[in-house]
């Protein structure tokens, strides 16, 4: 099993010092990702998702920011560790990232093919020609039509669900080992999203490349994911198979998330589920379970002492008193 | 956007044609609109030809030496004739006076002592004098006391007279008969010339040669800095960024035209008058405002999502600055800078109205102004001249300023 993980999370921390206190943005995160494998991370907004995940390519800005502990080995190597100029190498051609509004994540001043070009020559060492005709046949790729004449447009001149595609053309125009997909369809709208995920499982699954994607929406991590881990507070509650976790949820903030997804063949009468109150502000939390205080089978001790991970199963993790021992 | 079959140009899903439009081209197209700015790009651009141009102007005979004195050509009024029937001119007019004087000073002895008094070799002043002599009660009120010393005097005036009357008149005949041959006296002074005889036009051309260069000189090199300052100020941040900033604080509370009097005049000995004092001197603090408008814009962009899917992709620093950042600060730049360099050029004016500036031979708007402000009663044009050319130039860079401002923002509620 060890051999084909290419990305491993140990315990990843990632504080941020702010006026109120310290803010645990990431606190404890543990993650495999394995070759081809597509991880999905669901949870609200301000669990820690995008934050891990900028910490795993060291993008935090520091200060505020620090990454208070943890390793991020990729094949072996603790990128947390390794100085600036190694991991700027790292950084777009082993790992690349899509962000969540390509609206504002392309350079407005710059040509598509200034943009894409810079990234190839500065990882392949190419030269300029060939990075174009690279740049032309990932457009290709990625579903623009006429990339060779529209390579020279800049961004305005696209809309949003093409930009994405530069986006996704640009982040695998390196044969990167780990995509991370920062909410890449969270603005687009609902027809563009759904092009654009069939476009990342296609590309990426002909590439061979990982994906981790991380989302709030329920409904796309089910389509497209191999496992799922589920964050709440900057930890992460759950995980498991996206059967698993869909089929079988254990946790109940996961619980919680799947009932509140409108569903067309339940009945249209009833209300539709939510939790109750709001995600908790992360800062100066005491050593309790995060969720107790909207969890309806809380129990006495989950307002006491965070529960330890049980593993239910291989691969099968849940960290909830319920499922604890020693409760 | 257009439908067309155009092979080779760039077409959309739809098949339509796609031009690529970069920023730029946007904005040229929103500055082309404005009326005001494209005239004023051309009188800007037709000076900054016309200063490049003017040394090869000169020696193509078409505009005369800036430098060359002629002491015969002295204080000409703007005229297109040659200046020898000019000179021939005004030597007539006083001749004709010096003779008026003669035969109204034998009619009346008594307005004697006054004669002396307006006794100058400005054609002007002799009006006054003429004034002096129609007009009636207060120059004899005045003459009634130095009536003693009258006889000592007016011999001898009365001889300096004649003497210039006899001088001008072989002077007309020199003239008369040089006027052919030597081709000094066949120039033109269309904006006339200076109180050393130097030609107006040739020297607002020159000195608006300095003028300019100081203005682009002083622009680039205080937006150089002020960038470098500003974007590593802003995207680094912390306390370099609190260091920077204080050091701009500390220089700004200083007053400016202070320090720069100061460094011109410790300077002074050795480099008084030295263009490149002067560009030091006022580069020195003018980088402080773009370095804060470059921090302010850098701040505001660095944490905008393109420069971190840039830095997601690898990119260094330095290149994220110049490459990502720079770019889009541009605009707030280029608007800027235009709107600086008439700031320098009035800067430079005023210290060298001061006489602290660029000084002789070189000369610039500002000293000609100043030049012109001595004489400004009598010999208008040499003000007019410099202060005109400055005025217009002044004016079309801060119109092009604005117009580069509303065509390069395009939120701008004046975009035509």
């Amino acid at each position: 099993m060890t051999e084909d993980v290419i990305l491993q999370v140990k315990d990843l921390k990632t504080y941020f010092k702010l006026d109120e206190g310290l803010l645990k943005a990431v606190d404890g995160v543990s993650f495999d990702l394995r070759k081809g494998e597509t991880l999905g991370i669901v949870g609200e907004s301000g669990s820690g998702k995008s934050v891990t995940n900028l910490a795993v390519m060291k993008l935090i800005p520091v200060p505020p920011g620090r990454i208070a502990g943890g390793e991020v080995l990729f094949l072996g190597k603790d990128l947390l560790k390794m100085p600036d100029e190694e991991i700027r190498k790292i950084r777009g051609n082993k790992i690349s990232m899509i962000f969540q509004d390509p609206m504002t994540s392309l350079n407005p001043f710059l040509r598509i093919s200034t943009q894409m070009i810079e990234t190839i020559v500065l990882h392949q060492g190419m030269n300029k020609k060939d990075a174009k005709d690279k740049s032309i046949e990932m457009l290709k790729l990625a579903g623009i039509p006429s990339p060779e004449k529209r390579i020279d447009s800049y961004p305005h001149q696209f809309s949003g669900g093409m930009r994405q595609r530069v986006m996704i053309a640009m982040a695998l125009s390196c044969n990167p080992e780990v995509l991370i997909a920062d909410e890449p369809t969270t603005a687009l709208d609902v027809t563009i999203q759904a092009q654009i995920l069939e476009l990342i499982k296609d590309l990426t699954a002909r590439l061979g490349t990982a994906v981790i994607l991380i989302t709030h929406s329920l409904g796309v991590v089910a389509g497209m994911c191999d496992n799922i881990n589920v964050m709440y507070a900057g930890r992460i509650v759950e995980r498991g198979t996206a059967e698993e976790i869909f089929g079988d949820p254990k946790h109940p903030y996961t619980q919680g998330l799947i009932k509140s997804v409108p569903r067309l063949d339940k009945a249209t009468q009833q209300r539709l589920f939510s939790i109750k109150g709001q995600p908790p502000n992360v800062i100066n939390l005491p050593d309790c379970c995060p969720f107790y205080p909207r969890c309806d089978k809380a129990l006495d001790i989950c307002k006491i002492k965070y529960p330890a991970t049980a593993e239910l199963s291989k691969g099968r993790n849940v960290a909830c008193w319920l499922y604890s021992e020693g409760k | 956007m257009s439908i067309t079959d155009k092979n080779d140009d760039a077409v959309n899903e739809f098949n339509q044609y796609v031009k690529p439009v970069s920023l730029w081209a946007d904005a040229w197209r929103r500055l082309r609109r404005n009326r005001m700015a494209v005239l004023s790009l051309w009188v800007v651009g037709f000076y900054i030809l016309i200063a490049l141009s003017a040394p090869l102007l000169q020696s193509a005979g078409i505009l005369h030496s800036y430098t060359e004195q002629i002491i015969d050509h002295q204080n000409l009024r703007p005229s297109f004739r040659p200046s020898g029937e000019l000179v021939i001119e005004l030597l007539e007019a006083r001749i004709l006076q010096l003779e008026e004087n003669l035969a109204s000073r034998e009619k009346e002895e008594g307005s004697s002592y006054n004669m002396a008094t307006g006794f100058d070799f400005a054609p002007a002043a002799d009006i006054v004098f003429d004034d002096d002599v129609d007009g009636g009660e207060e120059p004899l009120a005045a003459e009634e006391e130095p009536e003693e010393d009258e006889t000592n005097y007016s011999p001898t005036y009365a001889d300096s007279v004649v003497e210039e009357l006899e001088r001008s008149k072989s002077e007309v005949e020199a003239l008369r008969n040089a006027i052919h041959s030597d081709p000094q006296h066949s120039k033109v002074y269309i904006l006339g010339t200076d109180d050393l005889g130097r030609d107006m036009l040739a020297r607002a051309i020159y000195g608006g040669r300095i003028s300019i260069m100081i203005g682009i000189v002083g622009t680039l090199t205080a937006v150089l800095i002020g960038i470098l300052i500003g974007s590593i100020s802003g995207y680094v941040g912390g306390a370099t960024d609190n260091f920077l900033m204080r050091f701009v604080d500390i220089m700004y509370s200083l007053p400016y035209m202070l320090i720069v009097i100061i460094i011109m005049s410790i300077a002074g000995n050795k480099g008084r008058g030295s263009i490149i004092i002067l560009f030091i001197a006022i580069a020195l603090i003018s980088w402080l405002t773009i370095a804060r408008v470059v921090r302010g814009q850098i701040i505001s962009l660095k944490n905008s999502e393109f420069v971190e899917a840039a830095r997601s992709m690898g990119a260094s620093t330095p290149r994220i600055i110049f490459r990502h950042l720079l770019p889009n600060t541009l605009g707030v730049i280029i608007v800027f800078s235009t709107l600086l360099m008439p700031s320098f050029i009035m800067q430079e004016s005023f210290l060298s109205f001061l006489g602290l500036g660029v000084s002789a031979p070189q000369a610039s708007w500002g000293t000609l102004v100043s030049e012109g402000v001595r004489g400004m009663e009598l010999r208008a044009w040499q003000l007019f001249v410099p202060a005109i050319s400055m005025t217009v130039f002044l004016f079309c860079m801060n119109f092009l300023g604005d117009g580069l401002r509303d065509a390069l923002d395009p939120q701008s509620k004046n975009r035509g």
